[in-house]
């Protein structure tokens, strides 16, 4: 018995489709090729490629951080700067630093490499998501018209009325078959920096917390996905459970594979804004680590990660703090741009949490230090044999 | 325009190419006849237009045709919901391919509950599940970015999995191949 929705779906198009189409084709195709060709179609003006219309990037990323676009793929998607994680706080460091950043992930490579190595059939990830929704202050409003104009379709987006802490839990399951499976929406909580905030959330509609995803009631949530035969883009390609798998352990080796993605994204960016990223090597292999790392490597690929990682120039190492389980790590962050201090106020800083004894990444958040808008906890990860097992 | 044969020669290709695609995904949303003049209309168009049409040009066409039915709603022509086409197309042959599929729900059940859906998200699930579109393919169609449609294409899946999964699972199914192999006697 099939009770996948999605194959449901499949079997619903209309079987009579096909020949249909094809019996008009045959009819129709004289007198269309000769009314295109003789100008005679009606005058009515088209207002062609909405393509050109393009959600603002910053809604992108806002909308995904909700909703863990990503696992629709069935394949690990890179965050861009404006996504990140939440609740480590750097511990206060001392005048004069015991490690800095290339130690620590030199540190991670060497116990990663440690690691035994494992397989199975499909990738199986617990993560833990806590996102931080507040209104946006004044500045931020004018820097989000500015960016959007005055695109009325987004204007029921635009700003979150309260503020609040929205935390779930997500299994997931990437099969090697590209079969994969996701339980979204476990244990869900919510927190508020203030009574008038909860207050206020407790006179929303469920129609208008279900817009800003602070719907407490909705169960989790089981989903099935079968992508065996959808067409994946390059950059997909790249990135599926096969390939995440099939990465090498030498740093040379894996810099050049990353260097192939660094290309195919960009010219997918061009392809899309007519730009390509703003990022340089460096961030972009800093914003994948949070991923790969998260992903089915192995033991070999996560220490020349690690490696490469030390390459890189920029990453700072903020002293150690602790995880929301509790785990302490090494915190590691990058920020989008400039001076260190512009970094460190910008929201475009990406922290990651990991354990040099281990190479495990813990944790990863982005935003404030003190605030950060998102917080991916990854509690659990590691290869098991069907759907539904855990390692 | 240039009106040379090498044009006329590219737009045949592009026109036998793609013209069964793109009046699949009209018929899904239209009667038939009306359908057929859009895809018409549609070509009329890619003519005009044919030295800015960059390859794969599927996307660029039905992307063209959807606009064309959105107009069309106002003015006379009735786009119709994608249910309701695919009730008026069922026949026997889906029946049967519902029973050999052997989903656990009745097809009538996840027909109606596929119904219940926005038109918005069968637009996406249908572009990439019945007209093999690519994710990226789709986006251009609906006029959005890739990541956006991925985040939309999740979303319908969430909607897609949570209306069939609230569709009672069916006691009798075999129902409905019964019912056609009946049919088929009679």
């Amino acid at each position: 018995m099939n009770d996948n929705a999605e194959d449901m779906f499949r079997t619903l198009k209309p079987r009579g489709l096909d020949t249909m189409v094809a019996e008009a084709h045959a009819r129709r195709r004289e007198e269309d090729l000769a009314k295109a060709w003789d100008g005679s179609g009606s005058d009515r003006v088209v207002s062609v490629p909405t393509a050109r219309r393009r959600m603002p990037r910053v809604l992108v990323a806002g909308l995904a951080a909700g909703a863990v676009a990503a696992t629709a793929a069935g394949v690990i998607v890179a965050t861009d700067g404006s996504r990140g994680a939440g609740g480590s706080r750097p511990a206060p460091s001392g005048t004069v630093r015991i490690m800095d950043a290339r130690a620590v992930l030199l540190a991670s490579a060497d116990s990663a490499a440690k690691a035994p190595a494992t397989s199975g059939a499909y990738w199986y990830t617990r993560e833990r998501e806590t996102g931080r929704i507040s209104p946006p202050t004044p500045e931020e409003q004018k820097a989000i018209a500015k960016r959007i104009g005055k695109a009325k379709l987004w204007r029921g987006l635009a700003s979150p009325p309260l503020s609040a802490s929205v935390s779930k839990t997500q299994d997931s399951w990437y099969g090697r078959n590209r079969h994969d499976r996701t339980i979204v929406g476990i244990d869900p909580k919510i927190s508020f920096p203030t009574p008038a905030d909860e207050a206020k959330w407790k006179r929303m509609s469920l129609r208008e917390k279900r817009h800003w995803d602070l719907d407490m009631t909705a169960k989790p949530q089981v989903n099935n996905y079968n992508f065996a035969d959808l067409k994946l883009s390059l950059t997909q390609r790249d990135k599926t459970i096969e390939a995440l798998a099939k990465l090498p352990s030498d740093p040379a080796a894996l810099e050049r594979v990353m260097r192939t993605w660094f290309k195919h994204e960009n010219q997918l960016a061009q392809q899309h804004d007519g730009e390509p990223m703003g990022d340089d090597f460096s961030q972009y292999v800093f914003g994948e680590a949070q991923d790969l790392l998260a992903g089915p490597l192995t033991p070999g690929a996560k220490a020349a990660l690690y490696r490469l990682l030390a390459k890189q120039p920029g990453i700072r190492y903020l002293g150690t703090a602790t995880d929301p389980m509790g785990r302490r790590g090494a915190v590691l962050a990058l920020g989008s741009g400039g001076d260190a201090v512009r970094q460190a106020k910008s929201d475009g800083e990406i922290r990651l949490i990991v354990d040099p004894n281990t190479g495990r990444l813990l944790a990863q958040e982005s935003g404030d230090r003190k605030a950060p808008s998102l917080t991916m906890t990854y509690e659990a990860m590691g290869w098991v044999n069907s759907l539904g097992a855990r390692p | 325009m240039d009106d040379s044969e090498d044009s006329r020669k590219r737009f045949t290709e592009l026109y036998d190419e793609n013209y069964r695609r793109v009046l699949g995904y009209v018929t899904t949303r239209t009667e038939p006849h009306l359908a057929e003049d859009i895809v018409s209309e549609t070509f009329v168009v890619a003519w005009r237009r044919l030295d800015h049409i960059r390859e794969p040009a599927l996307p660029w066409l039905i992307g063209v045709a959807r606009n064309l039915l959105l107009k069309q709603r106002d003015s006379g022509f009735r786009r119709r919901a994608l249910a309701d086409r695919v009730a008026a197309m069922t026949t026997d042959e889906d029946l049967v391919a519902w029973d050999v599929a052997d989903h656990v729900v009745e097809r009538d059940r996840a027909l109606a509950a596929v119904a219940g859906m926005s038109e918005a998200d069968l637009d996406v699930l249908s572009l990439v599940m019945w007209h093999g579109l690519a994710p990226r393919e789709a986006a251009k169609v609906v006029g959005c970015s890739t990541a956006a449609f991925f985040v939309r294409l999740h979303r319908a899946r969430r909607r897609l999995a949570k209306a069939i999964d609230s569709a009672p699972a069916s006691r009798t199914r075999r129902h409905a191949a019964s019912r056609a192999a009946d049919k088929a006697a009679r």
